[in-house]
């Protein structure tokens, strides 16, 4: 089981529950999965990354990652229209593993319904999420 | 969950403890992809004290062992191992196992976790003068696996192992223990390596012991996940999921043989042996095949096509680490199961380019 209290989990991002970070750049959102995200999957071997243009709705899911034993499917934070994809993870998805604020980034939205963003989790309550039940799904 | 003696080594090395089966073991510890590489670059030891053991004492168990396994344990010669498989009367695959000749009354099996009181059973109802010894639960294994496997092991045996051949079976002396230990120059990883049979309360001295030893040698500690990525990329069956498992339903021993190349000079009787006679000449069957995608990751239970047809499922899959290829192993029909036959694995909702592959063959690294 992961330590909760020893990830990262920057205080300038916002979280969802489904463990996807957001960082707001005005009208347009950047979105990657969390440390907790990486670590409970372990090496990630494989990312399916989402068309740009596609229209994405919140909380539904628009792409996945596999480790070596399991796959998981990333959930977009906001209705959107995709505007740009990682497109180094598909030859380097360990970058999700070992830098998943930075080089590890999955995809750009557009968000088309800002006040959704009032919905995402700050840093504090997300981690405090994370040491409840509901998140180990 | 049983907790094997190794138990609390594995948690300070930092491994990601499961519940395998009944058993308290690590599926990881710094990683599957670097413990994988670990292995096929230089050694790497597992616990795999999950696995059973009989020693089989007495003038007929050499009978029993030809008569509940496809291959012949009567030309075995002394300190040699033989794989074979258990069989039902219909020819399908109970359970697959290796067995190892210490003596024309002794012989010492390995059969699979979950299949240990089913082959108990088996070769009980079958055995005539011959005492079966199952002593699974207070005996732990050890596998010692990786190029340098040989040269990790060597600083704590009294034996040279240089000159014993893969599929030996050994009697070791370790340091620091009186009484031999059975070991065998085998795995399921695909490279050179020993398994090393030792009674509990000896394991994690020798445990301990090899971890040092190997340390020169970049000996990494290897869980049950790397044990399986491993073993797939090699094609090595895995009881109860590549046969007799839920996807891959019963199989023959005909079916599981790669390419169809099964040499039917089977020069005893065992039990299935006629059922495997007529399928042989009846033809027709599936061929069990490796194959290998462009992008994505097989697993189980996924659609094979051929020609937007369905032709088969995967029964074990998985992303190989080093190579970064996804592998599928699985049954395809005879016409198809040839290196080069480009199929088609059903991955979620896209349809992944594969091919079936040649297997890459066991490279001695003395």
């Amino acid at each position: 089981m992961t330590d909760v209290d020893s990830l990262n989990i920057p205080e300038d991002l916002k979280y969802t529950k489904t463990s996807e970070w957001v960082k707001v750049e005005g009208d347009v959102i950047v979105t990657g999965l969390t440390d907790f995200s990486q670590s409970e999957l372990t090496d990630i071997v494989f990312v399916e990354l989402p068309e740009v243009g596609k229209q994405v709705e919140a909380n539904t899911e628009y792409g996945n990652v596999e480790s070596v034993k399991a796959v998981a499917d990333i959930f977009s934070p906001v209705n959107g229209e995709v505007v740009e994809v990682n497109e180094a993870l598909q030859d380097t998805p360990e970058l999700i593993n070992s830098d998943c604020y930075g080089e590890g980034w999955y995809a750009k939205i557009k968000v088309s319904d800002p006040a959704q963003l009032d919905q995402l989790l700050a840093s504090g309550p997300y981690r405090e999420f994370l040491k409840t039940e509901d998140a180990h799904h | 969950m049983k907790r094997t003696p190794m138990a609390e080594d594995h948690e300070k090395l930092g491994g990601k403890m499961v519940d395998f089966h009944g058993w308290y073991l690590p599926i990881q510890y710094e990683g599957i992809v670097s413990e994988h590489i670990n292995v096929r670059e230089k050694v790497g030891i597992f616990d795999v004290s999950h696995m059973g053991n009989f020693r089989l004492l007495g003038k007929g168990c050499q009978s029993l062992l030809d008569r509940v396994l496809t291959n012949n344990y009567t030309t075995l010669s002394e300190g040699r191992l033989k794989y074979g498989h258990i069989l039902r009367e219909d020819g399908t695959i109970i359970d697959d196992m290796i067995a190892g000749k210490i003596s024309e009354d002794e012989f010492y099996c390995v059969p699979n976790a979950t299949m240990i009181d089913t082959d108990y059973q088996w070769f009980s109802k079958h055995s005539e003068d011959c005492e079966i010894d199952n002593v699974s639960d207070e005996t732990a294994i050890i596998a010692v696996q990786g190029p340098k496997a040989q040269s990790t092991l060597q600083k704590v045996v009294d034996q040279d192992l240089s000159s014993k051949p893969f599929f030996s079976c050994l009697s070791l002396r370790f340091k620091g223990i009186d009484d031999p230990i059975i070991t065998w120059r085998s795995g399921y990883t695909g490279e050179d390596g020993f398994e090393i049979m030792v009674p509990y309360e000896n394991a994690l001295s020798v445990w301990r012991s090899v971890v040092e030893a190997g340390d020169e040698f970049g000996i990494k500690p290897i869980g049950l996940g790397a044990r399986d990525t491993l073993r797939l990329e090699k094609g090595l069956l895995l009881s109860g999921q590549d046969f007799g498992g839920p996807d891959s339903g019963p199989r023959t021993t005909l079916e599981t043989h790669w390419s169809g190349k099964v040499a039917l000079d089977w020069d005893h009787d065992f039990i299935g042996k006629e059922h495997l006679m007529a399928q042989k000449e009846k033809g027709g069957y599936d061929l069990f095949v490796i194959m290998q995608t462009e992008q994505g990751v097989p697993r189980e239970g996924m659609e094979i096509l051929h020609d937007g047809k369905m032709v088969g499922k995967v029964t074990s899959g998985t992303m190989i680490p080093g190579i970064r290829k996804g592998m599928a192993l699985g049954y395809l029909p005879a016409d198809l199961a040839k290196p080069g036959t480009p199929i088609q694995i059903q991955i979620r909702k896209r349809l992944a380019d594969a091919q079936v592959i040649s297997l890459t063959r066991r490279k001695r690294r003395d």
